[in-house]
């Protein structure tokens, strides 16, 4: 029986003014990647506290990626 | 960009021109002609389902033909106004034949072939002219090769090739290597006509092509060599006596964005002075050769020839070791010179302002915003080359002008 | 905290097709269907182009039909289309901070177009995760406030009294404050200034005529601001003039300093006399042709070195100057530049630089390690070209030095809230994008007290600071942003972290409360003090805890 494949859930805190943006450019420049990243807009990296990363693992995330 | 396009108070009027001119300062008279995009601006959402079904490839200006583009087109992707434009020249049915596959696959009805250039009148108070500037043609200087030797490129080209959004999505793949590459996606085509046509000797010659092309792609696939040689076409008293300012800094921002895309990479930067004059730039300078192994190399670059690997080769004196150098690199990219643009003469004579001895808005150093004409005003790189934070600070030194002329009718036209 | 996810709210979800953008690589009815089992949606309507005026009718005519209190938009990305569907929403009676869009385009069904399962299983996600924050977004309101339209301007050099002049112009009241007994900075102490080939004089008597003459501008000689209060539209300026105090309102302020010329104590026998600075050799220009036939100027003198980093921009034009008008005097004159590159940019520069050659100063580069040696009545260096020592006979040695901040520039920095560098020059909100502002609301920066600038620059820096400062001054009122931070006064600790962390000086500290307090104006909604506050009494409205919590939540619950 093959094994299922490891398909990981990651979070991404993404900044407005800038990783946020390169989220839609890729999207305008139809650069594909894997869908396993669920985005959250912030308005700034800053805001993202030790405690939305902890959560994020807590309830299960495979990953966080914070993008400022 | 994003906020002029959305600003209530700013109107765009891209893809025009200016056609006839008049009046005073507070009262001119402006015909603009806007081109036919054939395409609804107020109905077109820049989707791009159009460009996707769009069946006529073009070389793409806006990435100096290293890829394609469709005839029906935006020009980058975060163009503003977000609309689609068909290029008249390319558009099979513009051009008289059959095909309306954009307007088919648009479902939002923005397609029109029967559009036409229309005018608008404006009546303005002032006027600022920041026409930009043309990047010199390189071509120019036989002695440097460009256009002939694949891997010697424009600056602009190298900023295309760095980027994530450009046609090799910021590898730094050799221009070489991108004509091999679809070469060798020709030639198995070629190769079975040959076979069919019963023709061995050519066959065997495609073959051997094949071969060859599939070395030197994994050979010399990235650029990691880069030579960057400074003021071609400025400070040269047979195109531009001038200095054109922001090049050593492009290409030394150039070359640390190379090295932080692959870390083998090692850059040459020839220069005649290295004029890092703006705030943070001789730092940046200095961490350029200690952090991105940056070599600065005083000396002009006499000639560059090519090796049989498509090797460009520079030839050059360092003055500071005395010594005749040749020297082989994977890529050179030139720091072009900021040339007038090229409409600047037609609109110098619309507007009536005047132009300096070498084509650019003349201005006096103590009204460094004030064209000859009351009124009309002018910043950024159409009144000499400048670097962007000047040229951001300009601008917004023009907009005090202007706004000087609004505000009293052009009664305090001071400092 | 109370869960504000109450049971009365009633969430309508658009999904947008956008022709066939996203419907042409995910399965809508899937996401429709989806949306509408997801908890307090109580509509579900799917568009062709939400944005299309159809799509934005639509959504004012649901928001009163289906009694909505909340609205999400699945479409494109919320940097471009959200202020269109905030304003549907208010015209249809809806606060407009009662919605969120969920991203499905240009960061789902652009980047998974051969994943049409996964890449809808995504879109789910975001859907989701969208309609968990709508349900506990909250009413903001934007704050309305009047503004001062006077300006208070620091500093009476040639981009100080280039700002007066446009915001005089455009008919704003300007104080504009000198701490000498005269305007003009550093122009005063100039000889001559090249390329326009005239005495500094003209220049400034012609701009200090017409400041004198505006009646918009108020000049303050031998005064300095001590003190500034308040913030963006609402400032209160106290202007010192020999323990006279006079206190003014104004909606903005501009920097506009100045610098000063270093002194090279130590530097190269520097005394004075036959070692001096540019400076001094235009203070002797000025008196007459000078008697010295055998002169050598050196070039970064204290900069470009390990005290002082940076290049100073303006001294190999200075050199130049000096050069050209010596040989213009006395064609006999030799003298011989040791410099190690030539930063004499663009075109009027390059243009001096190649007369100077022509007129016969000769150019010697030298290398840093091996600097020029200053002996009695010569100057030594290793000539690069040559490969070896020169010595060049002369009787006067000119150092080029840097101009260096000013003695007060930390002080005024202190009490702006603005920042400056390692070498005392302010800086800027944005290197490229923002030369002039700072990243405070309402403070602006020109001239020398940026970086050296030559005449030119500063005149346009001046006028460049005006138009940003006229910005602020043209408007009637000010509205903050909805989305600001705010501070729980119960539950603050006064610990200060906030206020360390605001790039914005927009968070106050009241002692005598122990507790800081937000101000909105200036508040740009990063965030940053609700990431660090440990006791989670800061809170960004908007983007809160509770809310992002919500949207991990959902995106991990499938």
């Amino acid at each position: 029986m093959a094994e299922e494949q490891f398909e990981p859930t990651i979070i991404g805190f993404l900044c407005n003014w800038c990783a946020y943006a390169g989220a839609d450019l890729a999207g305008v420049s139809r650069l594909q990647y894997p869908p396993n990243m669920r985005t959250i807009r912030t308005l700034c990296s800053a805001t993202v506290g030790p405690h939305q990363i902890l959560k994020a693992f807590q309830k299960g995330a495979d990953g966080v990626f914070v993008g400022g | 960009m994003l906020d002029v396009g959305r600003h209530p108070k700013v109107n765009v009027l891209a893809y025009s021109e200016i056609r006839e001119f008049s009046g005073q300062i507070g009262d001119f008279k402006v015909k603009v002609l806007k081109k036919a995009r054939y395409v609804d601006p107020s109905r077109c959402t820049a989707c791009g389902a159009c460009a996707e079904k769009c069946p006529t490839k073009v070389p793409n200006e806006f990435n100096f033909g290293l890829d394609d583009r469709k005839a029906i087109y935006k020009d980058y992707a975060q163009g503003i106004p977000s609309v689609y434009t068909i290029d008249p020249n390319n558009c099979k049915v513009i051009q008289g034949g059959k095909c309306g596959v954009c307007a088919k696959v648009c479902q939002a009805k923005a397609v029109d072939y029967e559009q036409k250039d229309s005018e608008v009148e404006l009546n303005v108070a002032t006027v600022i002219v920041s026409t930009g500037y043309e990047l010199f043609d390189a071509t120019q200087i036989p002695e440097y090769g460009y256009g002939k030797l694949p891997n010697v490129i424009s600056s602009l080209e190298m900023e295309r090739l760095l980027s994530a959004g450009g046609p090799t999505k910021g590898h730094l793949t050799r221009p070489s290597t991108i004509r091999f590459e679809k070469r060798l996606k020709e030639l198995p085509k070629l190769i079975k006509k040959a076979e069919k046509s019963e023709d061995p000797t050519e066959k065997n010659k495609l073959e051997e092509e094949a071969k060859w092309l599939e070395e030197q792609t994994h050979k010399h696939h990235t650029a990691t060599k880069l030579g960057f040689i400074q003021c071609v076409g400025s400070r040269d008293f047979r195109f531009h006596k001038y200095c054109s300012s922001y090049c050593c800094m492009h290409s030394i921002k150039e070359a640390i964005i190379a090295r932080e895309h692959e870390s083998s990479t090692e850059s040459f930067i020839f220069y005649m002075d290295l004029r890092t004059v703006g705030k943070g730039f001789e730092e940046y300078k200095v961490r350029g050769a200690k952090v991105s192994g940056l070599k600065y190399i005083r000396g002009r670059i006499a000639e560059i020839m090519q090796d049989e690997e498509y090797n460009p080769v520079v030839y050059y004196e360092d003055t500071e070791q005395r010594k005749v150098v040749g020297m082989s690199l994977d890529m050179v990219i030139l720091a072009n010179a900021c040339s007038p643009s090229k409409g600047i003469s037609q609109i110098s004579t619309l507007l009536g302002i005047e132009l300096d001895e070498n084509g650019f808005v003349s201005t006096h150093p103590n009204k460094p915003l004030d064209t000859s004409v009351p009124g009309i005003f002018t910043c950024g790189c159409a009144q000499g080359p400048i670097d962007i934070p000047e040229s951001v600070a300009q601008a917004s030194s023009a907009a005090a002008r202007a706004a000087e002329v609004v505000m009293t009718g052009g009664l305090a036209l001071a400092v | 905290m109370k869960d504000t996810a109450k049971s009365d709210v009633r969430i309508g979800v658009f999904v947008c097709d956008c022709g066939s953008n996203i419907a042409g690589y995910l399965e809508m009815k899937e996401l429709v269907e989806y949306s509408k089992t997801l908890p307090n949606v109580v509509f579900v309507q799917e568009n062709l182009y939400t944005c299309s005026e159809g799509g934005i009718n639509e959504i004012k005519q649901a928001i009163p039909k289906h009694n909505l209190n909340r609205v999400v938009v699945a479409s494109c990305t919320p940097r471009t289309h959200e202020p269109l569907f905030m304003s549907a929403c208010e015209e249809a009676g809806l606060n407009p901070y009662l919605f969120e869009m969920a991203n499905i385009r240009d960061q789902c069904s652009w980047v998974h177009m051969r994943e049409r399962e996964t890449g809808t299983e995504r879109a789910k996600a975001q859907i989701g995760m969208a309609v968990a924050k709508a349900a506990r977004l909250r009413e903001l309101k934007r704050i309305q406030l009047n503004l001062s339209h006077n300006a208070v301007i620091i500093g009476g050099g040639v981009s100080g009294m280039s700002a007066a002049m446009a915001l005089g112009n455009m008919g704003y009241e300007v104080d504009l404050v000198e701490k000498e007994g005269k305007l003009g900075g550093l122009l005063n102490d100039l000889n001559m200034i090249l390329p326009s080939n005239e005495p500094p004089e003209r220049l400034l008597n012609d701009l200090v005529a017409r400041l004198e003459t505006n009646p918009k501008v108020n000049i303050h000689l031998n005064s300095i601001v001590s003190k500034t209060e308040g913030y963006v539209g609402n400032y209160v300026a106290t202007i010192s003039k020999n323990g006279e105090e006079l206190k003014v309102k104004c909606g903005i302020i501009i920097v506009a300093l100045g610098a000063r010329v270093l002194t090279p104590e130590g530097l190269y026998g520097y005394n004075g006399k036959d070692v001096i600075t540019h400076l001094e050799l235009e203070s002797l220009l000025r008196k007459g042709p000078i008697q010295s036939k055998n002169i050598v100027m050196i070039q970064c003198v204290g900069s470009r070195c390990a005290e002082r980093a940076y290049c100073s921009r303006i001294c190999c034009m200075t050199a130049v100057k000096n050069a050209l008008l010596i040989k213009e005097a006395d064609p006999t004159a030799r003298i011989t530049v040791l410099y190690r590159d030539m930063q004499m940019y663009g075109v009027e520069l390059e243009e001096m630089f190649r007369k100077a050659k022509q007129v016969g100063v000769r150019f010697v580069t030298f290398d840093p390690e091996k600097a020029p040696v200053v002996k009695d009545g010569s100057v030594s260096v290793y000539h690069l070209r040559m490969g070896k020592e020169v010595s060049i006979p002369c009787e006067l040695v000119v150092l080029s030095t840097p101009l260096i901040a000013q003695e007060d520039a930390p002080e005024v920095s202190t009490m702006l809230k603005v920042p400056i560098n390692e070498n005392g020059f302010f800086l800027e909100g944005h290197v490229k994008l923002k030369p002039l502002d700072f990243a405070t609301d309402g403070v602006y920066l020109c001239g020398n007290a940026r970086y050296p600038s030559t005449i030119r620059e500063a005149i346009g820096q001046g006028l460049g600071a005006a138009s940003r400062a006229a910005g602020v001054l043209s408007k009637d009122a000010l509205f903050t942003s909805g989305i600001v931070a705010d501070i729980n006064a119960q539950t603050c600790c006064g610990c200060l972290g906030c206020v360390a962390v605001c790039p914005y000086g927009a968070i106050n500290f009241f002692p005598e409360r122990g507790v800081c307090q937000v101000n909105k104006v200036l508040c740009k909604g990063c965030g940053g003090c609700a990431a660090t506050c440990p006791s989670s009494s800061a809170r960004l409205d908007g983007f809160s805890n509770e809310q992002i919590y919500a949207q991990i939540e959902k995106a991990l619950a499938g």
